[in-house]
């Protein structure tokens, strides 16, 4: 697909252009706040590293509505029935989000596998994802944390972008590719001029500097491996330091399990979901008081297992894009690439 | 295909409470019915499937149903008051209204199951899904071989669907073995654990299906047992519960391995469980 130029001089406009159409996040640039958020005017942080939060919550909000009841009483008859009003409501305003990493827009892609898969699809985040655009910026100085390229992820990945687009800084401007018809329509805008061949060729050479300047680990078998390190005592160790806090799966853009809770007003209430994690205890209890998951070691290994056993056992893939939020945030240091190396070694 | 399910699973339809039935001092049954006649006549499920129930306001939880497809005239679900949801399903009476979703998740191989002898080994609340599988089994007596029905609970007081026992026990087709925990005043039949009663009772593995459930405990040493009287593990057929939240296969919570409960499950023989890690 075509590739165009955009000048940074040019961005602001198209912004202004864009919120016409859409709900335009970008990466906030207030201190101490790194997300994708609605109310940031321009376009200012966007080329150094990752926002902290990841952009998941662009299709898979942490809290959302997914219907409202209301009892309906009958005041003039107390002896009839009451009866019960359920709606659902999956308008959702279409979004752009301007910015974001080819790392998790890919997470997408894997969360797709579990939400759009099987026999029951999800209406919700297939409606969110319906309605976002994603103009990706590559990663022409991935973060010491990012091991993408070992997770069959990329600084320059394509996936689910609609437009993806490479800092030229020499330029003062972004070379930007379409990758899908909306990307083609929003490049045919007249803030993006056209590029020349030395342009792209330039971009080329960036994505491979990049790629090449990100440590790889070997994790062909890791699937099986683990499997075969399930009762291994490794995992005593490996887990001896974790606190159970969960920011590694708040903050991973593919971590996708979450919780359903009811909210009551008199006769009226919400049923939500929100985002939870396998690293809570209650996660697995069960009604009886029966906990499979019941001690720290097996909840911190289900999360490995998921992503590099579990889960690509069903879908050919893993289950992380090598963001490398949860090295970065992690409060006692463990580090998903160690805790893979160690297994490997096993 | 139940389209109102595949177009948004998340969403309840709205069944009514026809009879509440109290089964022990915290197992009530209840009789659902759509409140649509035709949606009754054409809903359709396997004995082993699920179903989630919820009272709005306070939550949603997984009930295997313990009627079969075979007699429609309402749908059973036994439930243990034991927590936030099922207290409050507790509190419905007769003309109620709740949110139901369903069915969900796999069923009994009642196909492969046919011309064998079926062996249906129940512990406790463990007793709702066989109850639907004994039913159809009952219903379609001409396809099976011979049925035995091994059944525990704590005490007397525990044990539900008396009003079957009647239709059981007077059954040529059907051994009813009960068993309790302890010797109990003016109980005369059997007294001793499960497993350890299966071992006493001895089926014989020839030509023939074991189906368990019970609480997990019970499960784990009526599997051993079965494979000591030399039942093979595709012969074994358990249904497993956990904790579920989306019944769709999308919440990550009732994982074992690369497999769902909810959507790969509940039912599972122990083959399959043999190629899952260890996490029950």
């Amino acid at each position: 697909m075509g590739y165009k130029i955009l000048r940074k001089d040019n961005i602001d406009s198209l912004l202004r252009e864009l919120r016409s159409k859409y709900l335009v996040y970008l990466p906030s640039a207030q201190s101490g706040s790194t997300c994708l958020t609605s109310n940031e005017p321009s376009l200012l942080k966007a080329t150094s590293g990752n926002t902290r939060l990841s952009a998941k919550e662009m299709t898979f909000p942490q809290i959302e509505l997914l219907l409202a009841y209301e009892y309906k009483k009958n005041l003039e008859d107390p002896f009839k029935p009451t009866s019960i009003e359920v709606k659902t409501d999956l308008e959702y305003e279409k979004k752009l989000i301007f910015g974001a990493r080819p790392c998790d827009v890919k997470a997408i892609m894997l969360f797709d596998n579990v939400y759009s898969g099987g026999e029951f699809k999800d209406p919700y985040f297939n409606k969110r994802k319906e309605n976002a655009v994603f103009i990706t910026i590559g990663c022409a100085i991935p973060l010491a944390t990012c091991f993408c390229t070992s997770v069959g992820c990329g600084p320059f990945d394509e996936t689910c972008s609609d437009v993806i687009m490479t800092p030229l800084d020499e330029d003062n401007s972004f070379l930007a590719k379409s990758l899908s018809p909306v990307g083609e329509e929003i490049l045919s805008m007249n803030q993006f001029s056209t590029a020349d061949e030395k342009q792209i060729a330039r971009s080329e050479e960036m994505a491979k500097k990049a790629e090449a300047g990100i440590e790889r680990i070997d994790l062909s078998g890791i699937k099986e491996k683990l499997l075969a390190n399930f009762e291994d005592p490794i995992w005593e160790d490996l887990s001896s330091a974790c606190l159970n806090c969960g920011i590694c799966t708040y903050l991973c853009p593919t971590c996708h399990c979450f919780n359903i809770t009811d909210d009551r007003f008199g006769l009226a209430g919400e049923r939500i979901r929100s985002w939870d994690a396998c690293m809570f205890p209650p996660f697995t209890l069960e009604a009886s008081g029966h906990n499979p998951r019941s001690t720290r070691d097996k909840r911190f290994k289900n999360r490995f297992n998921h992503k590099f056993s579990y889960y690509p056992q069903n879908f050919n893939e893993f289950l992380c894009t090598g963001c490398g939020r949860c090295i970065a945030a992690c409060p006692v240091g463990i580090d998903i690439r160690e805790v893979l190396k160690r297994n490997m070694e096993r | 295909m139940n389209d109102q399910l595949h177009e948004n699973p998340y969403k309840p339809e709205t069944v009514r409470v026809k009879r509440v039935i109290n089964e022990t001092p915290n197992i009530k049954s209840f009789e659902l019915i759509f409140e649509n006649p035709d949606r009754m006549k054409t809903f359709f499920y396997m004995p082993g499937q699920v179903a989630q129930l919820s009272i709005y306001g306070f939550g949603e939880s997984t009930f295997g149903f313990a009627s079969s497809p075979t007699r429609k005239d309402h749908m059973l679900f036994s439930v243990m008051n034991i927590g936030e949801n099922t207290a409050a399903i507790h509190e419905l009476r007769e003309g109620d209204r709740l949110g139901f979703r369903g069915p969900l998740g796999n069923w009994f191989p009642v196909k492969e199951m046919k011309g064998k002898h079926i062996y249906i080994i129940g512990g406790g609340i463990g007793m709702a899904p066989l109850r639907s599988l004994l039913v159809y089994l009952l219903d379609n007596k001409k396809d099976y071989g011979s049925i035995q029905l091994l059944y525990g609970c704590k005490t007397p007081g525990d044990i539900c669907y008396l009003d079957d026992r009647k239709e059981w026990e007077c059954c040529d087709d059907l051994d009813v073995v009960l068993t309790i925990d302890n010797e109990y005043p003016g109980w005369d039949k059997r007294v001793g654990f499960v497993p350890a009663v299966l071992k006493e009772i001895a089926p014989n593995p020839k030509n023939s299906f074991a189906v368990t459930c019970g609480p997990p405990i019970m499960i784990k040493y009526v599997l051993e047992e079965l494979e000591k009287l030399g039942f093979k593990p595709e012969q074994i057929i358990t249904t497993l519960e956990k904790r579920m939240k989306c019944g769709i296969g999308k919440c990550g919570r009732c994982g074992i391995g690369n497999k769902y409960v909810c959507v790969d499950g509940p039912v599972f023989s122990l083959a399959q469980l043999k190629e899952l890690p260890n996490d029950l």
